[in-house]
């Protein structure tokens, strides 16, 4: 589109597969992360559910789909920023200035700070973890305490800052139930004598494969599930976790002692993308996440007809819309520029 | 356990409390408990730390017991808190210090429902009236007895004669804080600490010289728990949920238990006693059990005021050990003699417990 400047906020898979459509489209594109790397949280992940799939060969995938066009700036904040009819000027961190003809917001998402469901005592017990820090533990190929012992118990407990009015968030964060199946099958295979628990108050299998996946656990890895959230938690003399539940299908009290707790944190808008959004004018929902014009449709649209929302900006939403998202924001934009200048 | 990972929490749950001019409301029940205890209250804001605080006879008990037991409703218990408040604003004060954790629960909750629902609030001021002429205003501030003892607690440690250090070998003493359920599992930013973390007893230890001691049964509540022991036939309940508490902290060897609430203290005393005549167990070593004080005791022994002016005497689980460990001296001679000169008579002695001065 005669060279005109697309800049994308947020280089995790939405901004990366926004950014490999539009230089295909005729588009001077920048894109911008505070994180020094490109993937967001996808960079941090070791396999991926339902199949199982490598991280880092989607993240290859995504990133070599950018074209070398694309201009990169990693390790940067925009510090401010204006919306104006058919315009966007954006101040970075370094004082620096870009003059955009559109946007795309791609500001994804933070994990929700486990510190605030204070009865798990994360960050105070030692051995209470996210799926996030499991998550690397795979990476590295190491799941051990923190005292640098094999755990022979792990309990997960889903929602975390998911579906918690006490905790100010209604929402489900859609993509936490499966990781912990997935993340208790990996255990699984890691740990073949360990007692493995999944604390849940229902899973919500709705994608491809989750559902057979939830079947595999029980059958084939023989992960416990037990239905019913935990209450709290404390820490034993020796390090490990006490936890105490209600199985609500058995209507019993239950305490256990684990080796490991594992809090499966939902997703809350990222801090940066508030930021931005309350510099931009843009639109906040009920749930703080960035709200688009519609919610069956047109749901990458803004007020401004040159910026567009991508990915868990808007919601909870898995990698498949992500991707997908970040293309058909693109997509969204092309089809406004085009308007706004024929 | 990550120390740091509590103070972050605490940083959240700061709360006012007032510096000076108070309204104590005392306990329906503690001087039954322990008897000494309001009045060391008293006698460490007035002589020590020079603070004004009335002490009225005419406020009653604010019926929490008989309230959570179903027996007085909510207008009703409404109106006998608004009636403390009208003797408050008589005297020309705005700062409510009840010294029970009940009365404290009760007197937050009230508060909470007249802000979030004014209706309720203008019927109580239109009972009051009509029951007694009074009319009140809400205090400006409402802070626990243990509350405004911890906002002093660096002054009192400038004053200490003992620390809660082991005076032989200069070790901190292990101390175990235990919080009544109704300071703040209802109202968590009503409490210095909040709910999970309370920070108001440890505080205090920190500050003395001891270390606190973190356990399971931590939040656990003592056992008193109205309909558990105030129902006779739930009573086993009552004995259950101490033994778990005695059972979790036992590892840790404690020194003391200290405690903010009027039931927590005696029920985590008095059920040492009879597990140990039942079961023969004592939580202690050799014999002993573990010694509870009341917040009040421990600020008195700190302060160095005579233990058996402080009441201890009164209480099932021997304290010598802890006096011995602080390096505090006493006459046991004198522990079964009242004030007046008169002797107050000595306990049978337990069959396992090991104690101090006792008769048969």
């Amino acid at each position: 589109m005669d060279g005109k400047h697309i800049v994308i906020v947020g280089a995790g898979p939405a901004g990366l597969a926004a950014s490999s459509v539009l230089p295909r489209l005729g588009y001077r594109v920048t894109m911008i992360d505070r994180s020094n790397t490109l993937g967001g949280h996808l960079s941090k992940w070791y396999q991926l559910f339902p199949d199982r799939a490598a991280a880092t060969v989607l993240l290859e995938q995504l990133t070599d789909e950018v074209p070398d066009s694309v201009s990169t700036m990693l390790g940067r904040e925009v510090t401010g920023g204006s919306v104006s009819s058919g315009a966007v000027e954006l101040t970075l961190d370094h004082g620096e200035h870009l003059s955009a003809n559109g946007l795309i917001m791609a500001t994804g998402f933070d994990l929700f700070d486990a510190r605030r469901k204070e009865e798990y005592g994360y960050g105070i017990y030692d051995n209470v973890f996210t799926q996030a820090e499991i998550e690397e533990m795979f990476r590295q190929g190491q799941i051990e305490t923190r005292h640098h012992r094999k755990p022979r118990s792990i309990a997960f407990l889903h929602c975390v800052g998911s579906r918690d009015l006490k905790a100010g968030v209604a929402y489900c964060s859609k993509v936490c139930c499966v990781t912990g199946v997935k993340q208790a099958i990996e255990l699984r295979e890691l740990l073949p004598d360990a007692a493995i628990y999944n604390f849940y108050m229902d899973l919500r299998m709705f994608g491809r494969g989750f559902e057979e996946l939830y079947q595999q656990a029980q059958e084939r890895y023989n992960i416990r599930f037990v239905r019913g959230r935990i209450s709290e938690a404390a820490e034993s003399s020796d390090g490990s976790v006490i936890i105490k539940a209600e199985d609500t299908l058995t209507s019993r009290p239950l305490k256990l002692t684990v080796d490991m707790l594992v809090l499966l944190t939902g997703m809350q808008p990222a801090a940066g993308s508030l930021e931005l959004a309350a510099k931009l004018g843009l639109v906040l929902g009920d749930d703080s996440f960035l709200k688009p014009y519609g919610l069956t449709q047109q749901t990458f649209k803004t007020s401004y007809p040159h910026v567009v929302l991508a990915g868990s900006c808007t919601g909870p939403t898995t990698l498949t819309e992500a991707i997908l998202s970040g293309r058909s924001a693109a997509m969204a934009l092309h089809e406004s520029l085009f308007k706004l200048t024929n | 356990m990550i120390a740091e990972g509590k103070r972050h929490i605490w940083k959240d749950y700061q709360k006012e409390i007032a510096d000076n001019n108070y309204y104590y409301a005392r306990s329906c029940v503690r001087q039954n408990f322990f008897p000494a205890s309001e009045q060391t209250f008293l006698r460490v804001m007035k002589h020590e730390l020079g603070k004004e605080v009335f002490d009225d006879p005419l406020h009653t008990t604010c019926t929490g017991i008989a309230y959570h037991a179903d027996v007085v409703n909510l207008p009703t218990i409404m109106t006998v808190v608004a009636r403390q408040f009208a003797l408050m604003t008589r005297q020309g004060l705005s700062n409510f210090v009840p010294s029970c954790i009940t009365s404290f629960g009760i007197y937050t909750e009230i508060l909470e429902t007249w802000e979030h629902f004014p209706e309720t609030l203008e019927q109580t001021r239109d009972f009051l009236y009509k029951a007694t002429k009074r009319e009140f205003k809400i205090p400006d501030n409402l802070a626990h007895s243990s509350d405004v003892i911890f906002k002093f607690k660096e002054q009192i440690a400038a004053r200490a004669m003992f620390k809660l250090v082991n005076h032989i070998s200069g070790k901190p003493l292990r101390g175990v804080e235990h919080i009544g359920c109704h300071y703040a599992k209802m109202f968590p930013h009503k409490g210095v600490g909040g709910a999970e973390y309370p920070y108001v007893l440890a505080g205090m230890i920190e500050a003395w010289g001891g270390e606190v001691i973190d356990y399971p049964e931590r939040r656990h509540c003592c056992g008193f728990g109205f309909r558990q022991y105030v129902v006779q036939a739930n009573r086993g309940y009552s004995l259950a949920h101490s033994q778990k508490k005695f059972e979790s902290m036992e590892p840790y060897s404690p020194d003391f238990i200290v405690t903010n609430c009027p039931g927590c203290p005696f029920f985590l005393d008095r059920w040492q006693y009879v597990i140990s005549e039942t079961e023969g167990k004592t939580y202690g070593p050799d014999g002993h059990g573990i010694p509870v004080l009341t917040f009040e005791e421990l600020t008195g022994l700190v302060l160095g005021y005579d233990p058996w002016e402080l009441g201890l005497q009164a209480h099932q689980v021997a304290v010598e050990p802890l006096l011995d460990k602080m390096g505090i001296t006493y006459d046991l001679s004198r522990k079964f003699v009242g004030r007046d000169g008169n002797k107050l008579g000595t306990p049978d002695k337990p069959t396992h417990l090991k104690v101090y001065g006792y008769g048969r």
